[in-house]
């Protein structure tokens, strides 16, 4: 865990820019997408199965 | 307070114009995810088409994440917190349920980024969309490291869950942000398996900011 920027030194605050910065490298040059737009499935999800309901006493109507 | 309840929200820092700043993490709610919706490429990158083109991009998966979400939200099945997703499972062990993700700053008027997840009925975790904001796909805001705390997010959720496995669809132009991420090779398609989730979920919580 971190503490609070607004409670790092300069100097923390500095090697956290520079920790960010390295990560960044690494995530590289890309939009970071997952997913297929052209995917059917998006279109029409799949249907849930409906739940088994308990089975249960079936009372009788009294009038 | 519940470990679920005490994990999200999750405030890291990201670059912002090469400078730390603040952001969080959190579930996010219907009025979030169509927020995201209306979502414009920037006019800025008029004059650049690759840049606007991204930004194209970022936006039709936002719109794309909100389509398949409402499905969720309209059959019950989407959760709005890690609570109610850990109580949906526990009343439907099998069921399959949604969740979306977002990541807001005080200093920008909507979303950075979000990420729409399903937690599959054998408890997979898997991610249909993961995008940034338009701005920061087309570069008009020098925001970076979104994409990879939301991976990492999801693997710290799964992680939670015990969910043993976080797995998606790779496009052409994420594979290799995949593969350096992982370190492993990713075509079309990635996994992430029960010891990089726990390490990608250590990477987030060393990142975490202390609210105090």
């Amino acid at each position: 865990m971190l503490k609070p920027l607004h409670l790092m030194t300069p100097a923390e605050k500095a090697a956290l820019a520079a920790e960010l910065k390295k990560e960044a490298e690494l995530e590289g040059d890309l939009p970071v997408f997952i997913g297929n737009p052209n995917s059917l499935f998006l279109a029409r999800p799949a249907r849930r199965r409906a739940s088994k309901s308990a089975p249960g006493k079936i009372k009788k109507a009294t009038a | 307070m519940s470990e679920a309840a005490s994990i999200v929200p999750i405030t890291f820092a990201v670059s912002h114009n090469e400078e730390p700043v603040n952001v969080m993490l959190t579930f996010a709610d219907n009025t979030d995810v169509m927020s995201a919706t209306r979502w414009r490429v920037p006019r800025e990158l008029v004059e650049d088409a690759a840049m606007q083109a991204r930004a194209a991009d970022a936006r039709e998966y936002a719109l794309l994440a909100a389509k398949r979400w409402k499905h969720y939200r309209d059959t019950k099945t989407a959760a709005f917190s890690l609570p109610q997703l850990e109580a949906m499972i526990e009343h439907e062990p099998e069921g399959e349920f949604c969740f979306y993700l977002k990541v807001t700053a005080d200093w920008f008027p909507t979303s950075l980024g979000g990420a729409m997840v399903r937690r599959t009925w054998c408890n997979h975790l898997m991610v249909d969309f993961l995008f940034v904001h338009p701005s920061i796909s087309g570069k008009a805001l020098n925001v970076k490291s979104i994409g990879l705390r939301l991976l990492q997010a999801i693997c710290l959720i799964a992680r939670t869950l015990g969910c043993p496995l976080v797995w998606g669809e790779a496009t052409r132009d994420s594979a290799s942000f995949y593969e350096r991420q992982l370190q492993l090779p990713v075509k079309d398609r990635f996994e992430i398996a029960t010891t990089l989730v726990s390490q990608l979920a250590e990477a987030l919580e060393a990142k975490r900011v202390t609210s105090c």
